[in-house]
């Protein structure tokens, strides 16, 4: 069995100063001719997709659409109609979350069903995934974040980031157990004002905000890098 | 001590300088042209969309496109070239052994700054300082020989001069 789990605030931190976190998870069998049920778990909701290839199918579909188009392309597939109903009462980050799973799955494909090839850990530290829309129009992304970043003494300006909807964490736990956690930059990445870092632990927010910008320099350096050197 | 500054190398650096400081104003200018665009678009986004935008400010200095410059960064970045330039013009009025090395050693550090440490450290103080002491360090070197190689241009023309008398 395998898990994919992403963990983030669907309550937007700058506007309603509010924190609950939603849980999103795909557990099940990833081999490529694997045919047994993949459980999609959405906060309280209990859904499946019938085998790995219709989820693959269903997160291609998915990449790059607008929240209309979720919707219709969630409702073509046999979901609880409840669960389908209640997503066009969903904000926008909520739903950058949602997008985010079947994104971050699709990119990992690969390594997910060929494991002695292709190595997992290099698609989820210091990557883009971009959710390509078709349209000659600025596209979003996903962005991992560095490795080094993620350690134990920072653990507390991740949590932090990840109240501020700057972050959400993400984590894979493998058949042999092992577990790769890391974070990363989602879709609806929300302007969150210099006073709202200021934390218990860090009463001025200057430790937090410059770990946050050191993520976005990392990030900056990786743009500037492929502008720069592509041929 | 009077060899260490000479007028003509002196008008190729502030030639030079100035080029620098006018690249570098002209691409702010031209960034901060490109974010007042966006914040006008960011704030009707806005208004439909709270969430996603939340304080305008805060995303345009976090976005990649739309960040803020920094004078100093921005200065280190392009510093090199302009100097690569001087070295190379410097070479039609003194061509010696070591203008050709320092030409040479520039050509290399550039290549490094422009794939990789530019990017990388324009925002370290000590890397800005080093830059600094490269552009000060090169204009008394590149002064000094000018002003040595002019004198002995001028003693061997003498010697000849005067050799071509004795004749």
């Amino acid at each position: 069995m395998i898990e994919l789990k992403i963990k983030g605030n669907k309550e937007s931190y700058q506007l309603t100063k509010k924190l609950d976190y939603l849980d999103i998870s795909l557990t099940g069998q990833f081999d490529f001719n694997a045919d047994s049920r993949i459980n999609f778990r959405y906060d309280n909701y209990n859904l499946t997709f019938e085998n790995r290839n219709k989820l693959f199918k269903f997160a291609e579909e998915v990449r790059g659409t607008s929240l209309d188009k979720l919707i219709l392309t969630f409702s073509k597939y046999d979901f609880e109609t409840a669960f389908v109903n209640n997503l066009a009462n969903k904000k926008s980050t909520e739903i950058g979350l949602l997008k985010a799973i079947f994104l971050i799955y699709y990119w990992i494909d690969l390594p997910l069903t060929n494991p002695t090839d292709l190595d997992l850990e290099k698609q989820l530290f210091n990557e883009f995934v971009v959710d390509w829309t078709n349209q000659p129009e600025p596209q979003k992304d996903i962005y991992f974040i560095d490795k080094r970043h993620v350690t134990p003494t920072n653990a507390p300006y991740i949590q932090k980031l990840i109240d501020l909807n700057l972050l959400a964490s993400f984590k894979v736990q493998l058949i042999d157990n092992t577990t790769i956690s890391t974070c990363f930059i989602p879709l609806v990445k929300p302007g969150v004002s210099r006073e709202n870092f200021v934390t218990e632990f860090d009463t001025k927010g200057d430790k937090t905000y410059s770990f946050w910008k050191n993520i976005l320099k990392d990030r900056d350096i990786r743009i500037t890098n492929w502008i720069n050197n592509r041929f | 001590m009077e060899n260490l500054i000479n007028y003509v190398v002196f008008l190729l650096f502030l030639g030079g300088l100035f080029s620098l400081v006018l690249s570098v104003i002209i691409i702010i200018a031209k960034q901060e042209h490109k974010r007042s665009i966006e914040r006008e678009r960011l704030k009707v986004v806005q208004q439909q969309n709270p969430e996603a935008v939340g304080d305008i400010e805060a995303k345009l200095n976090d976005s990649f496109e739309f960040r803020k410059f920094d004078f100093w960064e921005l200065l280190t970045i392009w510093g090199l070239q302009p100097l690569f330039i001087i070295c190379f013009v410097n070479l039609f009025s003194a061509q010696g052994t070591i203008e050709v090395i320092i030409a040479f050693a520039l050509t290399i550090f550039i290549i490094l700054h422009e794939f990789w440490t530019g990017n990388q450290y324009s925002k370290n103080g000590w890397y800005q300082f080093f830059i600094l002491v490269l552009w000060v360090g090169l204009f008394f070197t590149i002064s000094y020989r000018d002003n040595i190689l002019k004198q002995e241009k001028a003693k061997t023309e003498q010697t000849t001069i005067d050799n071509d008398k004795q004749k």
